[in-house]
């Protein structure tokens, strides 16, 4: 057995439940809360979400199938759980985040955002990627998922995924040199 | 297990895109999240149990709604009964249906119809079976020659009008 499946198993287990959370919120703590934080922008926005990750990991772990791993099975509540408090919050969060200027403002103002101009301008580039490019672009380029797990979280074939990362690479390398 | 190991991933963070985290974030998330959890859990211990209690205090109050309601149901047939019996004697009194029924609320002129129509039926029926009966007591008196007529004329008379 994997150490995936004995995790898998010990979650499982009443018994071994406690102990078993708190190993997988030390492998995947770290992770989940950066692949929220570029989704909800701040890190207070991303503190609560990531807790409620967790949460709903814990409430699901007795139905988890193992149809995907253990991994994508949490990225995507993370991604779900993300995009409900964007929703949930919808008039002061997600026009915001669709909106480039207001991006970078509620950006700017996060008391946790310490960038100068260069990551300044990544991040407005970034921003005016379509939802797609930029969701996929920054699952791989920053989280290091594969095609086939990106494709599994959100959703999307990989050959659908594969052209929007490559085209948001190259917008990327053209205005980063411009 | 993919257990990738992301290091450098709060580092790579804050060096691309200048996001940064309060100083041992990670380790006061992770008992903020154990709190939460066990908070959670608890909650849902404290829901699960009053659901017995719930459905056994929704059963008592559906055993006493029907007793209620078959009590109800027997003590509305009743007053019917009392009523079809009032109404009768008042269509006995009244000469006049139409007069009577002046006197009957809306809500009772069914019970009063049903009442009056069934006397009709038992009046007609009880004058019909005396008429009949007249026939044939008459006929005792009747010559045998023209018996044969009487019978046809009484009964056209009395049965077939």
């Amino acid at each position: 057995m994997n150490s995936e499946a004995q995790l898998i198993e010990n979650l499982k287990n009443p018994k071994l439940k406690n102990e078993a959370f708190k190993e997988l919120l030390d492998i995947y703590q770290e992770r989940l809360y950066w692949h929220i934080r570029k989704i909800v922008v701040t890190h207070d926005n991303a503190n609560d979400v990531l807790q409620n990750t967790f949460i709903n990991v814990f409430k699901g772990i007795p139905n988890f199938k193992a149809n995907s791993t253990l991994h994508t099975w949490m990225y995507r509540i993370a991604y779900n759980e993300s995009i409900r408090y964007l929703k949930k919050n919808k008039f002061k969060l997600l026009q915001s985040i669709s909106n480039e200027t207001d991006y970078l403002k509620n950006l700017t103002e996060d008391i946790y955002f310490n960038g100068e101009d260069v990551q300044l301008k990544l991040h407005n580039i970034i921003s005016k990627l379509s939802e797609k490019q930029k969701r996929v672009f920054q699952m791989k380029y920053f989280d290091d998922l594969s095609f086939r797990e990106i494709s599994e979280i959100l959703n999307i074939s990989e050959n659908t995924l594969k052209s929007s990362y490559y085209s948001a690479v190259k917008t990327i390398e053209e205005k980063i040199i411009i | 297990m993919d257990n990738k190991a992301h290091k450098n991933i709060t580092k790579l963070h804050k060096e691309k895109l200048g996001l940064d985290i309060p100083e041992d974030f990670f380790n006061t998330s992770k008992d903020s999240i154990l709190n939460a959890v066990a908070e959670n859990k608890q909650r849902t211990v404290f829901t699960l149990r009053p659901i017995i209690s719930y459905a056994v205090a929704a059963s008592i109050i559906l055993l006493l709604g029907i007793g209620y309601w078959l009590q109800n149901n027997t003590s509305q047939i009743n007053p019917d009964i009392n009523n079809t019996e009032e109404f009768s004697s008042l269509i006995m009194d009244a000469e006049d249906f139409l007069v009577s029924s002046l006197m009957i609320d809306d809500k009772d002129i069914n019970t009063y119809m049903d009442a009056f129509i069934l006397n009709e039926i038992i009046v007609e029926a009880e004058l019909e079976e005396q008429a009949l009966e007249n026939i044939f007591i008459n006929s005792i008196f009747i010559e045998d020659s023209i018996i044969n007529i009487f019978i046809e004329d009484s009964l056209i008379e009395n049965v077939v009008l």
